[in-house]
């Protein structure tokens, strides 16, 4: 099983191969794979929207229309990084209650505290221009990934942090298109703000 | 296409690697090479991006992603960032201010212009767990600051509202505050001084209604100093507050007005007065809703005036009984104690050409001008009707006679034929029958505006209605 191949077929027409583990950080992914796996003929499997086809080679190939291949690389990367993160979790929450299995609960609370602590790592791996952070963040919306997820919103919202507003303007390269009375207006509305 | 893969040329190999992915080769094994080549220019950690592909693609994150996900970014920000913002540009300031869950639940429009805590209660994020109402009205309070245009409390009794948080809502600069509704002020937790305090602090050129219903720490003298300061105020709701005081709600409001209004300089707004006061009030306001100071009034609420069934009884019995208790309220009384004075009050009813909306609902004079008026001379003699009573209200809108006994149908469907605006009727608990709605329709065309009609409660039968 962990010697399984999935194959990814992005927007572009390319195909990536990862092994199945690695993947399997996708929620999507894993459904649509746990879906496959019941389904006793070679043929073809629907999970609603989605096709996955098992191939003769029993690897099994997964579009993944909305991502475009290097997206989907950069994606596969951070996974393959992040593997070892989940083994240690997983170890860990075996080792605190070797009975039960993992909770939903339990998984929400590391989510959370993803969200507390983006890893180095990830800021280094993020520090990626707008046009790809912002690919990033649909596609790990659209696999499902909520640590990539989560850590590429930190990001944005770094960029958003402590600016004034005319630097928001300029980091997004939005166009004020207030009236000076209207923009004045504004600034006096949120003027309070400031103070605090 | 060339790797160039030296030491301290980490960028140009890293630009060809992209560039190649996304010129798109199909070879999976290429792409695996190319792929694996970018990946360990990555692990070097020297290289920035950010640097290496410009800032040629810049995104709107408000403008490009779902709503989810900007609520996932906004997760991270504070309130000063989040109020910054809001200052980019409208489409940001527009879209992000829909979004109630940015802003704890509250209701936020740029303006705050509706604050109402039970909603608030709803909408609240479980983060900010708080045990009563009074925690979302703060809450609320410091969400908005001083942008705070309305404050809504129907019954401070039942929120448990207390002095501290009057005097919180005049604490900070609450330089836009307009309208401010407090029920129910009792002198239980308040004192005078504190609902002073509260609208000292006020912008008096800003404050337009003013309602304080059954407010019992309001004094005549701080109702004054507020109507004379504030010089917008279009509302005033003062139903129930002086009840102590000799003459009621309506006297006071009456002194009130000619106190402040005999300055001829001084241009009234009042736009509507509400007063739904004690029933033996109601004669001193009468005869001075003609006087010049009430002359813009659109919206006249004066409910359970005549709440008494028993008043209703005795109006049956004939106008001129001499024990009828509303003949101080009745429209005809009026013309008997000033004989010579031809500003009777069925006239000041014409005195009204911007009246709009006339709530009369369980108010005596209304049905005696449907029943008994037709009888009833002015002092020039003339002969006074329902229509002839307001010809010049072309302009009404709601006609509400809501629990007036008596109606005469041709009257009635005089009236109604001379406004052509009017949308709303209200004949509901009326003894109305379908003598009263053949009136109606055969008066050409009088019911053609009309949207809202109201029947419950009357003699027509279903029959008819099915008829017509």
């Amino acid at each position: 099983m962990k010697s399984n191949l999935v194959k990814l077929q992005s927007s572009d027409g390319t195909i990536l191969e990862v092994p199945q583990e690695v993947i399997e950080q996708s929620k999507l992914v894993k459904s649509m794979l746990a879906d496959c796996d019941g389904s006793p003929n070679e043929g073809r499997c629907n999970d609603g929207n989605l096709l996955a086809r098992r191939l003769v080679d029993h690897a099994i190939v997964i579009p993944v229309p909305n991502v475009n291949g290097p997206v989907l690389a950069r994606v596969i990367d951070y996974c393959k990084h992040h593997l070892n993160d989940k083994e240690k979790r997983g170890l860990a929450s075996a080792l605190r209650a070797a009975s039960s299995k993992p909770s939903d609960e339990e998984e929400d609370a590391a989510i959370r505290e993803t969200i507390e602590n983006i890893t180095e790592w990830d800021q280094e791996f993020l520090k990626v221009d707008q046009g790809t952070l912002f690919d990033l963040i649909l596609a790990a919306n659209y696999l499902d990934i909520q640590p990539l997820l989560n850590s590429a919103c930190y990001m944005v919202a770094n960029m958003m942090k402590g600016k004034s507003v005319g630097e928001i303007r300029k980091t997004f390269n939005v166009k004020c298109d207030f009236t000076p009375e209207e923009e004045a207006m504004v600034i006096a509305d949120n003027q309070w703000c400031e103070d605090i | 296409m060339h790797v160039y893969f030296v030491s301290g040329d980490h960028e140009r190999a890293l630009a060809d690697a992209r560039t190649a992915i996304r010129v798109g080769h199909k070879s999976a094994q290429r792409l695996q090479t190319l792929h694996d080549e970018y990946k360990r220019t990555l692990k070097c950690g020297k290289v920035d991006l950010i640097a290496t592909r410009g800032r040629d693609r810049t995104f709107d994150p408000i403008l490009h992603l779902p709503a989810e996900l900007v609520l996932a970014v906004f997760e991270h920000l504070d309130t000063k960032d989040r109020f910054r913002c809001i200052q980019v540009c409208w489409y940001w300031h527009d879209y992000l201010t829909s979004l109630r869950e940015i802003w704890g639940g509250c209701e936020f429009d740029g303006s705050w212009r509706r604050f109402d805590p039970r909603s608030i209660a709803q909408h609240v994020s479980p983060n900010h767990a708080t045990p009563s109402p009074l925690s979302y009205i703060y809450q609320s309070f410091k969400w908005a600051g001083s942008r705070l245009r309305s404050v809504s409390i129907p019954d401070c009794r039942a929120l448990g509202v207390k002095q501290a948080t009057l005097s919180y809502i005049g604490e900070s600069r609450r330089p836009l505050l307009k309208q401010i509704k407090l029920g129910h002020i009792t002198g239980k937790y308040f004192q005078a001084g504190d609902l002073e305090h509260l609208l000292r602090r006020l912008n008096p050129r800003i404050l337009t209604h003013l309602h304080l219903p059954y407010c019992s720490v309001l004094t005549p003298r701080l109702l004054r100093q507020v109507i004379f300061l504030c010089t917008s105020l279009v509302s005033v709701d003062v139903s129930g507050c002086f009840q102590h005081v000799p003459g009621g709600g309506c006297v006071v409001l009456v002194n009130t007005m000619r106190s402040v209004y005999q300055n001829e300089l001084v241009r009234p707004r009042l736009r509507e007065l509400i007063c739904d006061d004690h029933p033996d009030n109601i004669h001193c306001l009468w005869p001075s809703v003609c006087a010049p100071y009430f002359r813009d009034l659109q919206v006249l609420k004066l409910r359970w005036i005549q709440a008494d069934r028993g008043a209703f009884s005795m109006a049956a019995a004939g106008p001129h009984n001499q024990h009828f208790p509303w003949q101080w309220a009745g429209a005809h009384a009026l013309p008997q104690r000033r004989p010579h004075n031809s500003q009777c009050v069925p006239v000041s009813w014409l005195e009204f050409p911007s009246l709009e909306h006339l709530h009369l609902d369980k108010v005596m004079p209304w049905a005696c001008i449907a029943t008994d008026l037709h009888n009833y001379t002015d002092a020039g003699g003339q002969a006074i009707t329902m229509a002839h009573l307001i010809p010049r209200c072309r302009d009404l809108e709601t006609l509400i006679l809501k629990d007036c006994i008596s109606i005469d149908g041709h009257a009635l469907a005089e009236l109604v034929g001379s406004c052509s605006r009017l949308r709303n009727l209200d004949l509901s608990c009326t003894m109305a029958d379908n003598r009263v709605l053949d009136a109606l329709l055969e008066a050409a065309g009088s019911l053609k505006s009309v949207i809202d009609l109201r029947l419950d409660g009357t003699r027509i039968t279903g029959a008819k209605l099915l008829q017509w």
